[in-house]
């Protein structure tokens, strides 16, 4: 048990290991002494609360990181811009701030303890994968006559690629909000 | 509608509690408790309806002490459990205004479905 408690505790951010971690393992600890609970029961417990409380925390704590990579990516492409000459890529650089903008205003949402939270916000998902596909429509529009130049290549790529991946992962979630609804 | 920034000269940003913060609220007004007595408190006031788990309880107080709603006290035994040190945390003053406004929205949210008699739909 002392030994799953420790990998449990990995899933957390280190922030809110060192600060709260001691404290963590102590109360599942109390819960196996003290609450007469079986240790199938208290596992299944700590780990349907980590599932769902773990990943909001990975997500809040790598925001600023992400936040920060975002804006210097939409500072770059609108630099690039202003020395190709292009308009078209202010349409990256507006859809990025836009999605810096979107979980700014999120990602300091209270801790919820609803495993639903997650799919609940599938649409979010998949406006930040249209807004990977905008990148990648600017990086096209970028080209000259038809050539595109190997910065433009790599952002359409990367981009489509990126949001391709957030739309999948958005429309599963989206699945999984429909399937708990008409489970309710 | 976005949620305003919570800020201490607006008690109003801070409402509605999410229902973690407004327990671990009532858990504390009855004065200061570490960790696991939060938890059980919370328990046997919501008649085991409301089973926090410790990620749920810890992330809850993290941002109600960076919010500045609870804070830490100090770090002693429970005499009732064993001889480990455990952290105990209290309500702050914020805490107990921010506390006493979302009881008097909750308040006024159950005497409205009182007065339309949500409780005897389906009943009469």
């Amino acid at each position: 048990m002392n030994l799953l408690t420790r990998l449990a505790l990995l899933a957390y951010p280190r922030s809110f290991r060192r600060e709260y971690g001691t404290e963590w393992s102590r109360t599942v600890s109390d819960l196996q002494v003290h609450s007469g609970l079986s240790t199938a029961r208290i596992i299944g417990h700590v780990l349907a609360d980590l599932v769902a409380t773990a990943p909001r925390m990975r997500w809040e704590s790598t925001m600023g990181t992400i936040k920060t990579l975002l804006t210097i990516v939409a500072v770059i492409v609108g630099a690039a811009g202003l020395v190709i000459g292009s308009p078209a890529l202010a349409v990256p650089v507006m859809a990025l701030l836009a999605v810096v903008a979107i979980q700014a205003s999120r990602h300091d949402q209270p801790i919820s303890a609803e495993v639903t939270a997650w799919s609940a916000r599938w649409y979010v998902w998949l406006a930040a994968g249209v807004g990977f596909f905008l990148v990648g429509f600017g990086a096209l529009f970028a080209a000259d006559d038809g050539e595109l130049s190997s910065v433009a290549w790599a952002t359409w790529m990367l981009s489509w690629l990126s949001g391709a991946i957030v739309v999948v992962i958005g429309l599963g979630l989206g699945a999984t909000q429909l399937a708990s609804h008409r489970r309710a | 509608m976005a949620k305003r920034k919570p800020s201490p000269d607006d008690i109003d940003s801070y409402l509605p509690l999410p229902a973690s913060a407004m327990h671990i609220i009532v858990a504390l007004a009855a004065g200061e408790k570490h960790g696991y007595a939060i938890m059980r408190d919370i328990d046997e006031l919501s008649g085991g309806s409301v089973t926090m788990g410790p990620g749920t309880l810890y992330g809850s107080i993290k941002r109600m002490v960076d919010q500045g709603l609870v804070e830490e006290a100090d770090e002693r035994p429970d005499p009732a459990l064993d001889d480990q040190r455990r952290r105990y945390y209290r309500l702050a003053p914020l805490g107990q205004r921010v506390g006493a406004a979302e009881q008097a929205r909750l308040a006024a949210l159950l005497n409205a479905a009182q007065l339309r008699k949500l409780g005897l739909v389906g009943l009469t």
